[in-house]
């Protein structure tokens, strides 16, 4: 073991690997600051390159791309409030408020510093994880998906900010929203008005684009602004104080970690669900609930770790039985099929060593990511103070170009206007976007795991054991903070006497 | 009398230098092999990246910029189960610069299940090949309780697991349970062809049909049973026919045939309708010497994960899909019969 683990470091540390991996780093942290632009699109085009490369060399490339995207993506959610992908969005909640007073940086900090290290921690779980791995994956069938998608919607809670009504009804709007198109399950076109654009429902790319990012710019415009933030701090020692942040709640980031970890190991639910669920469970067991939204510290450094956690556990997964659970797992699959290696049970033994190199590739690419990031990051920041005449049509050129380049299709451009009104709406009258988006990305999960649970184990699905259990753990998730003040009440009262 | 021929012969002149750019003589007068050179042409790619089609149509750009000296770009448009990409195509120009790639089956599913979005008309878009024509096999957990067709048959409540209500999944599903006569019904919802694998191993589902999987079979999450052929698969010849364990009607053998022919898995290479004819032969001539050639195989090969010599010529799909597209009506009120039938 420790042989395979010796020769996976000496193949990582190879003189062209570590070229290879750092030029995946740059790209990947320029990719992931880039809205729309995924991973998924630059691993799609470098596949033709690889039969031209060693092995070891082009998965460190796809892998290490990769992994610093999500590294970077947040960077953009929290200074701009410009989210590439949803999983950025929830580190938007609190990274961006944090930008508006002045602490960018501390956010920026706590955000880079979370993730890198959710990163590493799953690279020396990945071997004690691969014999419990099959039987979480079978535990989990289409009931525990939907507690699982609940676990994720009950964080609405979580987003409703004053009006607990505005918040439900805006995660009701998100639901609604997310039933446009063909129903998978059914077979109805739903609000498609038999077009091509809207087969597939809303896009959620525009969506989020318009709802946070212009929405954003308009909102500032309109209430007299100059730039997002006064304050923008400019010192390396700011961003320490985020580095710090993570070490005083490293027990939160641990949580994260591994919520995220064993979330990204099941096929198919990682990437919706991990981030908003660590995100609940983070403000639920928080000492400071109330400030969650508007600028906690805890609010980033939570859904940052289950990020790249769950990226090592989806690889993980693929690697060990061939399953890819996400779309960007199967373009890393048929990388491996490509350069001849075949993922499954025996990769696990047949190609330890390349198995080990491409986990701790994944946690040396993001130490490079983080470090260059952390270094940046004063930089960085400056954008927030720049005069929003500036920064508007740079922002707008942005979206628009992330837009096309997601979706190649200019009817999007309307998608992003319509959704920056609404965006506009609903932040002057109080309404939660995030809630909305909640709604919007799990409420289509929620419906189609419930049929199919339905459809396979009769209405009483979630009476089976794995799902009741879940379902008690988020009750009393959500109980937990009434249940921790009426037992400090209990004890803090005095005894009566009789 | 000169004067006015001159008149007459200058204004036919000019009427010809004005109509000339309209009779675009490129298209007609130029050799299709110079005609590429220089140009762009798009490659638009009809499913999901990292899909076989995909990654077959991203192995074929390299070798078309390299054997027509045009610059090419690959687009996705895998929007509305490639509906998007096949509109997109259908409505191109037709000067042979937008080609792409989409699964064979789903490009005429839409048509059989009268998709409402699919603008585009199986008889006149124009048929470069079709790669790797690979059959459907009907697929068990290989430690499930049904090893045989028998067992299937004799047992009640089955549930075959698909995709889209309206994917290849779906419709396979329920060609075998009409074929085999089980007791049985499609679920769909699944979210691919893995998360059905995998809930064959939790036993949530029976089976299900799909082309073959073989790093799944490879990684003994899956077994097939048979194909739904005629024959045996000559890449399998140890997985029976269906005809070789039940016996057919005419009209059962019909939709199998259906399945050899037109709605299996295969990567249908296609081009915009009205593409000059030479220029459709060029396109043509070029895939046939890419299949001859033995690198070009060997990476189909590696991203397949299997051999994939197999594929179409332009003509040979031509006709099947015109075959077809004659008697769509009658396979549409199969399809929508089996669907009331058997998916719930």
């Amino acid at each position: 073991m420790l042989e395979a683990y010796g020769t996976a470091l000496c193949t990582l540390f190879q003189p062209i690997n570590l070229l290879v991996m750092l030029a995946a780093v740059i790209i990947g942290l320029i990719v992931g600051i880039i809205p729309g632009i995924g991973g998924g699109t630059m691993v799609v085009l470098l596949l033709p390159f690889v039969f031209r490369m060693p092995t070891e060399a082009v998965l460190i490339l796809l892998v290490a791309l990769h992994a610093v995207v999500y590294t970077s993506g947040g960077i953009t959610a929290i200074l701009l409030n410009m989210p590439g992908e949803s999983s950025s969005m929830v580190t938007m909640l609190d990274g961006f408020p944090m930008t508006k007073r002045g602490e960018g940086g501390r956010a920026i900090g706590a955000a880079v510093t979370s993730s890198m290290a959710g990163g590493i921690v799953p690279v020396f779980l990945a071997l004690a994880m691969v014999p419990v791995m099959i039987p979480i994956i079978m535990a989990f069938g289409q009931p525990e998906m939907v507690v699982l998608v609940l676990l994720g919607i009950s964080c609405i809670a979580a987003l409703t900010g004053s009006s607990v009504i505005k918040g439900l009804i805006s995660g009701a709007a998100g639901i609604l929203l997310s039933l446009f198109g063909y129903h998978f399950v059914t077979g109805v076109h739903r609000f498609s008005y038999g077009s091509a654009f809207l087969y597939d429902g809303i896009g959620l790319i525009p969506l989020l684009l318009g709802l946070f990012a212009i929405a954003e710019i308009f909102h500032l415009i309109v209430r007299g602004k100059e730039s997002i933030t006064q304050r923008a701090l400019v010192k390396l020692s700011g961003v320490a104080e985020g580095v710090k942040d993570v070490w005083r709640h490293r027990w939160l980031w641990l949580r994260s970690s591994i919520i995220g970890y064993i979330i990204g190991i099941i096929p198919g639910i990682g990437a919706s669900v991990s981030n908003w669920v660590c995100y609940g469970q983070a403000k639920q067991t928080s000492k400071h609930p109330e400030k969650f939204g508007k600028g906690s510290v805890e609010g980033v450094i939570a859904p940052e770790a289950a990020d790249n956690a769950k990226e090592a556990g989806a690889l993980l997964t693929t690697m060990a039985l061939g399953i890819p659970g996400s779309a960007i797992m199967a373009l890393l699959l048929a990388a491996f099929l490509m350069v001849g290696v075949t993922p499954g049970p025996t990769m696990m033994m047949e190609h330890l060593p390349l198995a080990l190199t491409l986990l701790m590739g994944i946690a040396l690419a993001n130490i490079v990511g983080g470090v260059i990031c952390l270094f940046a990051s004063p930089q960085l920041v400056r954008v927030s103070s720049v005069h929003l005449d500036f920064l508007f049509p740079i922002i707008v050129i942005a979206v628009l170009i992330g837009v096309y380049v997601a979706t190649l299709s200019p009817l999007n451009f309307v998608v992003v206007l319509v959704f920056s009104i609404l965006g506009l709406v609903m932040q002057r009258y109080g309404y939660s976007r995030p809630a909305l988006v909640l709604g919007f990305i799990l409420g289509g999960l929620l419906e189609n795991y419930s049929l199919l649970s339905i459809k396979l184990y009769g209405p009483l699905f979630l009476f089976r054991p794995i799902p009741l259990t879940l379902l008690v753990i988020m009750i009393l998730l959500l109980l937990y903070p009434r249940l921790k003040r009426g037992i400090s009440n209990l004890r803090g009262r005095p005894r009566r006497e009789f | 009398m000169i004067k006015k021929l001159t008149v007459i012969t200058g204004v036919l002149l000019l009427v010809c230098a004005l109509i000339a750019p309209g009779c675009n003589p490129e298209v007609e007068l130029v050799a299709p092999a110079d005609f590429y050179k220089g140009r762009s042409i798009e490659l638009v790619s009809m499913t999901s990246p990292g899909n076989l089609n995909d990654l077959i149509l991203r192995i074929m750009a390299s070798y078309i910029s390299e054997d027509t000296g045009a610059s090419v770009s690959v687009t996705t448009r895998k929007g509305a189960g490639g509906i998007e990409g096949a509109n997109y195509i259908y409505k191109a120009k037709p000067d042979g610069l937008t080609l792409g790639m989409t699964s064979m089956v789903k490009y005429v599913g839409n048509k059989i299940l009268g998709e409402p979005a699919a603008e585009y008309e199986l008889e006149e878009i124009s048929y470069i090949m079709c790669t790797h024509p690979r059959q459907t096999y009907f697929f068990v957990s290989p430690d499930g309780p049904y090893q045989t067709v028998a067992e299937l048959q004799a047992a009640t409540d089955l549930k075959l697991a698909a995709t889209s209500a309206s994917g290849y999944c779906s419709l396979a599903g329920l060609t075998v349970i009409e074929l085999l006569g089980l007791d049985a019904q499609v679920v769909t919802g699944f979210k691919g062809t893995s998360d059905i694998a995998l809930a064959i191993q939790r036993g949530e589902v029976t089976g299900y049909a799909v082309s073959t999987q073989q790093a799944l079979i490879d990684a003994g999450i899956i077994k097939p049973l048979f194909v739904i052929a005629t024959e045996r698969d000559p890449l399998k010849p140890d997985v029976p026919a269906i005809t070789e364990l039940v016996d057919l009607s005419d009209e059962d053998l019909e939709l199998v045939n259906l399945w050899e022919t037109v709605l299996n898995n295969a990567g249908l290479f296609i081009t915009s309708p009205g593409v000059p004819e030479d220029r459709l032969a060029y396109l043509r001539d070029l895939v046939d010497q890419w299949y001859q050639d033995e690198g070009f195989r060997a990476q189909v090969d590696a991203v397949a994960g299997e051999e994939l010599t197999m594929y179409l010529t332009g003509e040979e799909v031509t006709m099947r899909i015109l075959n077809t597209a004659s008697i769509i009506g009658q396979f549409q009120t199969i399809f929508t019969e089996l669907a009331a039938k058997y998916r719930h």
